[in-house]
This record gives structure tokens, sequence and C-alpha cells, in this order.
């Protein structure tokens, strides 16, 4: 089992861009046909640190490999799940397994057919102990070619949130016959996607070409993607007002200066990236539930929001967003801002006088501002904050080494909330630093994966939260926003969810 | 030809010299390069792992990178790799260091061309002119102009360029880079504003250094005899002052490839520009040990390889032989 989220990778996705996937979805702009012959200039805050999406070691590396790798399922702006190479699912009634119903007539690069066989072979190389996809799947027992065009998944307990699992690295189909040289596919992807990798400089650079008789002829309006990695958000934005870039995305603060740029839309959306400030149970006073909670009513959200996020984005209210599938009818109460309140459980906790801790946080601005801003808040309830910031590489590891009392970082969206919940509060996650689970936590989050029906599995991952809420395991900040600014003559972009666009269907007028 | 010879075999011993020091000058900068191992805080088993990975599999990254051995062994691996050209594999992109560095040269090179061309074209008439007239307003708008240009940052002055003329006048690319294979023009231009940033502060450099020394030249008496003899001061000052001022400002020159090297880390960041400035603070921020490694290394070894050039430069045009 390796790294899901990486706090270090959550971070350059909060700075610029964000995890997951999406679907393009209506035109937003430009007139004329679609010039199928156009390449789709595009600044990142990030390339790939592999092209193996099962033996990488950054979840960030989804947003450059999903140009070059369909998944089983994929999703749509919204997060919800839609075919991608399954053309459909299903559970058993007693939801020992999911049946996947495969595309049929599709190949892989090398003239290999797609075939319940390939399937296999991805998924049990997906389920290896290296993979960092093998928690993502862990509730797969095993896989059984049924027919050429049928795999069927054994599961080990109910395991809805398996179907958009398999919207992530974990349902990227490569190349079987690439398996046989690991260092070679690190390097260039191998399998079936929209495109192809031409010409790369790792970590600067990425030119795709679109794949031929690719199967989506409607996901594919494009002859190329350019992918170039700016680091810098003024140098983003100059890139697009002098058209060199038809796209880019743009960090919270960034948002309004894009706005400025004439011939170019910027479309914001609040993603599921969310900024958090993460205790260790184990240090300083956080041992203590009432401790923990205090923490979660003596900070006011929406003063974070205006100052570190220049308005964009959304107070947190509980671990999801507004209009996400998953309310936060339950938690609310728990995460008002109510500095008396937390005086008194501080005070029901022995702390009248307050109590010091050491955060660590990340080197980027908008993380910085945030801790400053916390600080005072918890100042004015009696606790002392001191921060330490790292670089990005360094923050997430060494809170898990147990450097420091807490973190105040970024938590990158998962296409399914179990995912989240589970790397970071079920005891045996290596997120968890604190290795304590909510009490119920497990038996709530079982009973949210037996439900399909999305409304009804909300209002159970609604209660999931409230364990780990109560239990005041996490206090959640700030929604992160996405600002995506595109020429004009881009159409078809329609900002995702989760958080980073796969321009799938979009394409360029000339 | 004569004359030729006479400087080659001045300059022969001091390049043996030079080339002789090199060794125990790279063998301390390779023993403290890899000492950054033990420097740079954090696991770096534990960073390649991922932050979820187990401990088992941290164990396993390290015997793997064998960060498990003995710290000489370790040592005596990574000299093994830099004599046969293995500055090893990034962390961050699973790619050879040598081949990220090799494959950003060009880009650096054309960069830091550009940016010592734009100095002399500037510093050198600058300095001659301000030399020539020492005292008056000329050099006085030279000595204000070099110095504004010295304390200007070349982060604040590459976005001015790129908002002002690349965005708002469109005059030339804001961001990145065309290779030369594609054409001079496209290359010159994406190099220009960059370029212009970060070798301000060479050319001030160079016209305060050539000024002062200029100005000294020309009182010299064989200055005075030459004039006095009825030769055209512009004949003096180009012909025969000129190559004596010159010998501190190739010095100066030389110092500068050093910093303008140094300079690209922030001028690429904020043009865009993938070469070996940004390679490197992608390194730090990543805190890919063997990227950093590399780039200490291939980085000393470039600014060891520019002083021996001056050293060379100044043995020639030094007649009385003696080189530093």
């Amino acid at each position: 089992m390796k790294r899901i989220p990486t706090l270090a990778a959550a971070a350059c996705l909060v700075l610029l861009s964000a995890c997951g996937g999406g679907d393009g979805g209506s035109d937003n702009a430009g007139s004329g046909d679609v010039d199928t012959s156009a390449t789709l200039r595009y600044a990142a805050s990030g390339g790939a640190t592999s092209f193996d999406p099962h033996k990488t070691v950054s979840s960030s590396d989804f947003l450059v490999l999903s140009y070059a790798y369909d998944r089983l399922v994929h999703v749509d702006s919204e997060g919800q799940p839609v075919p991608g190479l399954a053309e459909s699912w299903e559970f058993a009634e007693d939801m020992s397994t999911l049946t996947l119903h495969l595309r049929q007539g599709v190949e892989f690069p090398d003239g290999t057919p797609f075939d319940a066989k390939a399937v296999k072979a991805n998924l049990d190389r997906a389920m290896q102990d290296d993979s960092i996809t093998a928690a993502q799947l862990g509730a797969v027992d095993s896989v059984r070619v049924v027919d050429e065009a049928t795999v069927e998944l054994a599961l080990g307990g109910p395991a809805v949130h398996l179907v958009l699992s398999l919207s992530d690295l974990g349902g990227m189909m490569v190349t079987p016959s690439a398996f046989d040289d690991p260092k070679a596919l690190a390097l260039a992807p191998d399998g079936i996607g929209r495109f192809t990798l031409a010409d790369s400089q790792p970590g600067a650079r990425y030119q795709f070409e679109a794949s031929e008789n690719y199967w989506d002829e409607d996901g594919l309006k494009l002859a190329g993607f350019d992918l170039q990695v700016i680091t810098d958000p003024q140098t983003v934005l100059n890139g697009v007002g002098s058209d060199q870039f038809d796209c880019a995305l743009v960090s919270p603060a960034m948002i309004d200066p894009a706005s400025q740029i004439p011939g170019a839309n910027v479309e914001t959306r609040t993603v599921l990236t969310q900024t958090v400030l993460f205790p260790n149970q184990t240090k300083s006073e956080f041992g203590d539930v009432r401790v923990r909670q205090a923490l979660n009513h003596a900070i006011d959200r929406e003063a974070v929001l205006a100052a570190a996020q220049e308005g964009h984005g959304e107070a947190s209210k509980g671990l999801f967003p507004d209009d996400y599938f998953v309310p936060n009818d339950a938690v609310s109460d728990l995460m008002a801002y109510d500095p008396d309140r937390a005086k008194e459980l501080l005070a029901e906790a022995g702390l009248e006088d307050g109590f010091s801790f050491t955060a660590i946080t990340l080197t980027i601005p908008q993380f910085v501002t945030t801790a400053e801003i916390i600080k005072e808040q918890l100042a004015a309830v009696g606790i002392e904050m001191t921060i330490k910031a790292l670089p990005p590489a360094d923050a997430g590891v060494s809170f898990l080494n147990g450097d420091s009392d807490a973190v105040i970082s970024g938590w990158t969206g998962r296409p399914d909330p179990s995912m989240l919940l589970t790397n970071y509060f079920s005891e045996a996650a290596p997120q968890n630093v604190s290795k304590v689970e909510p009490e119920g936590f497990a038996e709530a989050l079982a009973a949210a994966n037996a439900e399909e029906d999305t409304e009804a599995r909300g209002e159970l991952l609604d209660q999931v939260q409230l364990t780990v809420l109560e239990h005041g395991a996490v206090a959640p900040i700030t929604f992160n926003a996405v600002g995506t600014v595109c020429s004009e003559d881009v159409v078809g972009y329609e900002a995702p969810l989760i958080g980073n666009s796969e321009f799938r269907g979009v394409g360029i007028t000339r | 030809m004569g004359t030729a010879s006479a400087a080659t075999a001045r300059v022969l011993p001091l390049v043996g010299r030079r080339l002789l020091l090199l060794i125990p000058l790279m063998g301390i900068v390779t023993l403290a390069t890899f000492s950054l191992v033990f420097l740079i805080p954090g696991d770096p088993a534990h960073r390649i792992a991922g932050e979820g990975a187990s401990p088992e599999q941290i164990a396993a990254v390290r015997a793997n990178l064998g960060l498990d051995r003995p710290a000489y062994e370790q040592f005596l691996s990574f000299v093994g790799g830099l004599l046969q050209g293995d500055l090893g594999t990034s962390y961050t992109f699973s790619t050879p260091v040598l081949d990220m560095i090799l494959t950003r040269m060009p880009v650096t090179v054309s960069l830091t061309a550009v940016a010592m061309v734009f100095a002399l074209l500037i510093g050198i008439p600058a300095g001659v002119l301000a030399g020539r007239r020492a005292g008056r307003w000329q050099d006085r708008v030279v000595t204000v102009s070099s110095t504004v240009g010295l304390a200007t940052p070349n982060f604040v002055l590459g976005l001015l360029l790129a908002l002002v003329i690349g965005v708002n006048l469109a005059w030339l690319p804001a961001t990145g880079y065309t290779p030369l294979s594609e054409g001079l023009w496209p290359w010159l231009q994406h190099l220009l504003l960059p370029g212009i940033a970060l070798g301000v502060v060479a050319a001030a450099e160079i016209a305060r250094q050539l000024r002062a020394s200029l100005s000294d030249v020309l009182r010299q008496d064989y200055v005075r005899t030459a004039v006095a003899k009825g030769m055209l001061p512009r004949t003096v000052v180009w012909k025969h002052a000129l190559k004596n001022a010159m010998m501190p400002v190739i010095t100066v020159i030389g110092i500068q490839i050093g910093y303008l090297l140094g300079g690209t880390a922030v001028v690429e960041t904020v043009f865009g520009i993938k070469g070996l400035g940004d390679f490197a603070v992608q390194s730090v921020l990543a805190g890919d040990l063997p990227a950093i490694q590399g780039m200490v290394v291939f980085a000393v070894a470039i600014t060891v390889l520019a002083s021996l050039v001056v050293d060379i430069t100044y043995g020639y045009l030094n007649p009385r032989g003696e080189a530093h």
C-alpha cells in the first residue's frame, strides 16, 4: 500500500490546479467550426513523476496521465460515474461482486484487443502490494474473466465506492505487454487513451498527439495537447495574455487578475480540494477530544476565506462542499464559529489557561496566510500555535514522522468520498498519523458503501463524517476554488467539481 | 605568429597548473555535494516511497538506493558514478539527471549567451563613453544608469518587461522558449526580454569597471605620447588604451558568467523557460536529491571552466607574461 493523496501534491494542486477528473460539457464561448487540426496549449503547475499509473508514487500524476490513459469508469463534471472503457456495471444483490461490461472493438496501441483478459492483467497489477493503487482497490479480493467482454470483481464486502475508484489511477488501462519493461513505461505512456506522447521534457513539457481511431469521437476534438509546466502564477497569466497558451489553471488569488485578460474567459468553481488543520492526537493536548472539538469552534473560516483565498472557494461546513451529493447537515453545528464554546471546552479539559502546539504548514502563500490567521484566532481562545513552514515536499513527511503536533495543509479531492475518509481516518491508514479511528467510523462507512442510491448514500456519508467531527479528528477550514482561464477560441470547457479538467470534448475554433 | 607562440608558451603552464588544481577542487566539491544527503532535512527514502508508505516499504526503498550502507561506501559509489558520467536518477521524474541537465543546457546556454551579448553591447560602449568623458555629464549619466541597473532585481525588471513589452504591447513573447533549430528570429525573440532582464546587472558592472579602468589608462604616459604624436583620439582609445583597460573587465566578465548562471533560476521562472535554472528550482522544491547534487556538480564545473577561460584570455592579453 502506497501513498494516496500526498500533502505535497495537494499543495501544488491547491496552488494552481487540483486533482481528479472531469469530462467536458457545455460550450462556453467561441464561434465557428471546431478546428480538429488544432493543438491546445495548456499551462499546468506540475508534470508527471511517472507514466506508470500503478507504480507511480504520486497521485497527482493523474492529471497528466489522464490525457494518455482512459479508465474503466469516467466521471462527469459533477463527479458522478459515467461509462468509460466499461460500458456498464452492476453489483450483485448481496454486494459480493461487481460485474463490468467492457467496451468492444477497442485496441491497445500494439494491436492487442481490449478485453477481459487485459482488464484482469491490469487490475491484478494495480492491486499488487507495491502499487499506489492497491488501497483504492482494497475492496477487491480477486478478478475473474467471465467472457471476452465481461469481468467480475469478487468483493470482500460492500463496495459501492469501487465504481468511482475505477475512475482513478487504478482504473487506467495499460497495454499488458508494457508491464515487461516498467522503466520504459515510467517514461512514456502505453495504453488506451485520447493522446499518445510525441515528445517530452520531464517536468517541463509534454507534447501529446491525438490517438488514431479513438473510440470516443465526442471526447477528442483536438489534434494535439501541449502541456507546459509553469510554476509562477504571474507567468501563467502573462502566457495566456500574450497568446502563448490557450488555457491555464489559476489559483484563487489570481482569478481576479485572470478575468482582466482581454479575449479570455475564466470559469471558477469550488472544488473538493480543501485546507485542513489536522492534529496528531498523540501530541500536545490533542489526546483530549474536547481540545480537538475546541479547535473547530475557534476558527472563523469566513475570515480565512476572505484573506487567504480572496473570497474564492467556500468556508467549510463539513468535509464536503455545498453542491456535493454528501450534505453537511449532521456536522455543521460541530464546526460553527463560537469562541465562547471553544473556551468552555478547553476549561472542561482543564486548560483554562490554554496550551501551545506547533503546526507545520507549506511554504506557499495561501497556506502561510491561512496559518497566520488561524494562529490569531486560536490565540483569542488562549491557544498558542507556533507555525513551522516547510517546502511541500517535506511538510507531509515531516508531519508523519511526528516532527510537529499538527499540520495545516491541503487535502486533494478524491473521486469517491470514502477514499478520502479511509485515507485519513481508518486506523490502518498510513496518513492517519494518530492511528486512532473515530468510534463507529468503520460501521458507518460500511453502511454507506453498501448503498447504491446516490442520495441515500450521501446521507449515510454525512453520518460517517459525523463520527469524524464528533471525534474532532480534523478541523476543515476552506474549500479551494480553481479558476480556468481560456482563450475565447476554446469551446466545450466545463469546470469539474473534483478539480482539474481532462479537456475531454474540448475544441478550438479558429 | 611569433607573438602568438610566445603567448601560447606563457599560457600553457598556467592551463596545466589550473587543470591540476581542478583535481582537489572537484574532490572537495564532490564531498560537499555528497554531504547534502546528510544536511538536507528529512528522509530521502520516506520522500520517495511516499507519505502513505509503510515502514517496510520505506526500508525497501532505502536498501534499493543503497542509503542503508555506510557513508564511505555511499560516497565511493557516488564518486564512481560521477567518473562514469552517472549523476543518478531524478527521484521526481524517473529520468537520469545527466539527461535532464543536457536537455536543458542549450536553453540556459542560449539565455546566458544572449544576456552576455547584451551586457557587452551595452556595457562596453557605455564604459568607453564614461571613461573618455570622465567627470562630464556623459559620465554621470552612465554612472547613475549603471547604479540603477545594479540595484534593480532581475525578477522585477523581468516582470516589467514581460508585462509591458510582452503582454501589453505584444512586441515580443512574454513566456517560453523556441530552439535555435526552428530559426534564428523565433529563437532570439523568445530570449530578448529574459536576456535583457538577466544581462542588465552584468552590463552595469562591465560599464562601471571599464569606466574606471579606461579613465585610468587614458592618463598613462604612452597615451599622452600617442595623442601628442597626432594619433586620432578614437584610434588611441579603441586600438591602444582599450586593450589594457579590458584586463580587469575580462575578470569581471568571468565572474559575471557565474552570476548569470545563478540568475537564470529567477529569470527562467519569470519567463517560463525550462532551462537549468528552472530545473534547479524545481529540484530544490521537490527535494530531489540526485537532481540537486547533479546541478551543484555541474554548476561548479561550468564556473571553474569559465574561470579557466578568463585566465587563459588574461594570459594572452598580458604582454608581461604573468597570468594570475
